[in-house]
């Protein structure tokens, strides 16, 4: 990621800022800290054991009469690549040691508002783990596809700015670089058919499009409020698909197709509601309508084609004593959908969970299926479980059981079932 | 959800000896009546500090910042935790429209993790405060036709004289809210604060007990300023320390708005002194 910060996209923006940190004392107001270790073990096959991390997190904020920073990173070192390790020097090389930022930003009031200049996540809609509005950062796959988003977004350069009008908050930001979505290494653990690269047998990727600077930004606008009572979030985002699309370039001269991977530009809009109905239930909704999608479709000539896609949610909450019980149903349809496109028609998803948490707030649960009709097709079972006894200790329990066809989302981890085990240290 | 901290923090306007005398003759339901209307101010700002006690003698914090705002039709709150790290930056905002209006109150819930707002029905109460000993139900607001109270007699709670009344629900909604077959409270006879209070569940079990521990007068108003809560089956105890308590402070209305929670508490939000980290 060191990179990144030398691209210039922000550079404007921070400089800024700089005025405004110089009257600041650097030394955070608030700063926490996590350092332990983790541990995952495959429940199949030999060499069970697929993780033996030690990571450090760091919390970092401050703030002055006209601004503040904040700042939350992670390093990850896995010891479980070192010498003689099952996975592919890819593998090894991505996933030995790893470094984060989960947010690293500025801010500055300007008026009732407030401008942010750096790396940023931000989160549009209420889906609970599902994506429909919530387009905004692209996703690390690394750790397969059961990480929690908090867990696995990736935060984007970006200057945004914020202001209140009446009951209503209204978001514009301005994304500088591009990124993608981060998949898993081929040869590593979590590697699968979903992150299949074209078959180097027929097909040579000689090509991929720069995206930095002004090729690579992306902008949004979002505003939340209220209806009476409903809540309301209407969004727009223009960006570049965070998957890549494969356009074929030609003959390569040994017979196979040549590729360009791109990330093409779209535009999405959509809206978000969500009410108290009664009855200890809260029902939600999105509706996310895609234009000009790409699909990568390996029968064209030109090997993708052009879509409009909408993806829509629909969650009911039922809040029973201290347990959060939701049922949420994603569907998505590519509209314009031709044979031969690497995507479904229509997919569906169904999640059903609870989350709980008990011992005065000590233990937090967190139970999940997820399914993608036929039932025996595509299922995820998870269990996440953290173990607070003290404030300084945290302990971690995560279960993950797949069943499935192996070209489906869960099926395909079928027989890499995992349990994950960590301990934390706070101060 | 929380209509709460008014019917824990607020005070009434300490009533003349006139008054008192007036009060003796007051019946159940009026007197519940003047509990929920006293003056607390139109707005309201406190550092609370939530003291967990488990059963073996661990004790944990977390602390918050909470404000209240009277609106015409309604009383709103917003409450953002500050300390231990993995509460920090969850904040809580509640709208409680006024009784006679006949709605039930509406809540969000912001979690820095999740970086979502959350709406959360307000229809079961019945869930614990924050891991704390206290369910969202008892901190409530009091709400004068949500039970039938009866005036048991008086008693003396720190010295105080008391009203002591037992309520029990109008319907088996407030039943099902709040998980309380009876409550049995005790009110000051002179400024109608909440002394003491008794939770009965369906089985007519007294499971928890809260009890005001310390009174002082800001501003002119007498509030609670340590409550405490035993939950007999569980064998925990919570306490609700507030601090740096202020009235009729000239609040701004953006830090009332469901919006308002994920943006958090920022310097000059509030008097410089209340903040307590940032």
């Amino acid at each position: 990621m060191s990179n990144r910060f030398l691209k210039p996209g922000l550079c404007a923006g921070l400089a800024l800022l700089t005025v405004d940190a110089a009257h600041a004392d650097l030394t955070p107001a608030y700063w926490d800290a996590e350092v332990g270790v983790a541990s995952a073990v495959r429940l199949h096959g030999d060499d069970r054991v697929t993780q033996k991390a030690l990571y450090f997190k760091a919390n970092l904020e401050d703030s002055w009469d006209s601004g503040y920073y904040k700042a939350r990173g992670r390093v990850r070192y896995d010891a479980r690549y070192e010498g003689n390790q099952p996975y592919s020097d890819e593998a090894r090389d991505d996933y030995r040691t790893s470094a984060d930022w989960r947010h690293l930003y500025w801010g500055h009031y300007l008026g009732d508002g407030e401008l942010t200049v750096g790396w940023q996540q931000v989160v549009w809609g209420r889906a609970d783990e599902l994506r429909v509005l919530d387009q905004v950062n692209p996703l690390d796959y690394r750790e397969g596809v059961t990480a929690l988003l908090e867990d696995s977004r990736i935060a984007l350069p970006m200057v945004r700015f914020t202001r209140p009008l009446g009951e209503w908050e209204l978001e514009g930001l301005l994304i500088t670089d591009f990124e993608e979505n981060r998949a898993p290494a081929p040869g590593s653990e979590f590697d699968s058919v979903l992150f299949g690269k074209p078959d180097p047998s027929y097909f040579v990727i000689d090509s991929t499009p720069d995206y930095a600077g002004d090729d690579g930004f992306s902008y949004g606008l979002s505003a939340n409020g209220r209806m009476g009572e409903v809540d309301v979030s209407v969004v727009a985002l223009n960006a570049r698909q965070q998957d890549p699309v494969y356009a074929v370039e030609g003959l390569a001269d040994d017979g196979r197709l040549r590729l360009e991977r791109q990330h093409p530009r779209y535009t999405m809009g959509g809206a978000g509601l969500a009410v108290d109905a009664g009855y200890s239930i809260v029902v939600r909704s999105e509706l996310a309508y895609f234009d000009d999608w790409r699909v990568t479709n390996p029968t064209r000539s030109q090997g993708a084609d052009k879509t409009r896609m909408v993806k829509a949610l629909l969650g009911v909450d039922y809040l029973l004593r201290d347990w959060m019980l939701s049922l949420q149903w994603q569907e998505q349809q590519v509209l314009d959908w031709q044979a031969g496109m690497l995507q479904d028609r229509r997919d569906h998803l169904f999640t059903v969970s609870a989350e709980g948490t008990h011992f005065q707030d000590q233990l937090k649960s967190r139970l999940v299926m997820a399914f993608t009709p036929p039932l025996r097709d595509d299922v995820l079972l998870q269990g996440i479980f953290t173990y607070k006894p003290v404030d300084w200790l945290k302990l971690g329990l995560e279960v993950d059981l797949f069943f499935g066809k192996s070209d489906r989302s869960f099926g395909a981890y079928d027989q890499r079932d995992q349990l994950r085990l960590s301990a934390g240290y706070l101060f | 959800m929380l209509r709460m901290f008014k019917g824990l923090t607020a005070a009434v306007v300490i009533l003349a000896g006139g008054a008192a005398s007036a009060a003796e003759s007051l019946n159940a339901d009026e007197i519940i009546r003047m509990t929920r209307d006293r003056n607390d101010g139109h707005s309201f700002l406190s550092e609370v500090s939530l003291i967990l006690h488990d059963k073996k003698g661990n004790t944990r914090v977390r602390d918050f910042t909470y404000l209240q705002k009277d609106y015409a039709d309604s009383d709103k709150f917003s409450m953002f935790f500050t300390t231990p790290n993995d509460v920090r930056g969850v904040a809580f905002h509640i709208e409680n429209p006024h009784e006679a209006q006949g709605s039930e109150d509406s809540q969000w819930m912001y979690l820095p993790v999740s970086r979502q707002t959350r709406r959360i029905s307000t229809t079961d109460k019945r869930g614990s405060f924050m891991g704390s000993d206290y369910s969202y139900a008892d901190l409530d607001k009091i709400r004068v036709n949500d039970y039938q109270q009866t005036l048991l007699g008086e008693e003396q709670v720190l010295g105080r004289d008391c009203y002591v009344l037992e309520r029990v629900p109008a319907s088996p909604e407030v039943l099902t809210k709040t998980g309380y077959n009876k409550l049995k409270i005790w009110i000051d006879k002179q400024n109608f604060l909440v002394m003491r209070q008794d939770f009965f569940d369906v089985k007519g079990v007294n499971i928890k007990q809260m009890r005001t521990k310390q009174v002082a007068t800001v501003d002119k108003i007498d509030s609670i300023m340590l409550s405490e809560t035993e939950h007999f089956i569980d064998g925990t105890r919570s306490e609700m320390r507030f601090k740096q308590l202020q009235y009729n402070l000239e609040l701004d209305d953006r830090l009332f708005t469901q919006t308002a929670i994920r943006r958090g508490l920022k310097s000059g939000d509030v008097p410089k002194f209340a903040v307590s980290s940032l």
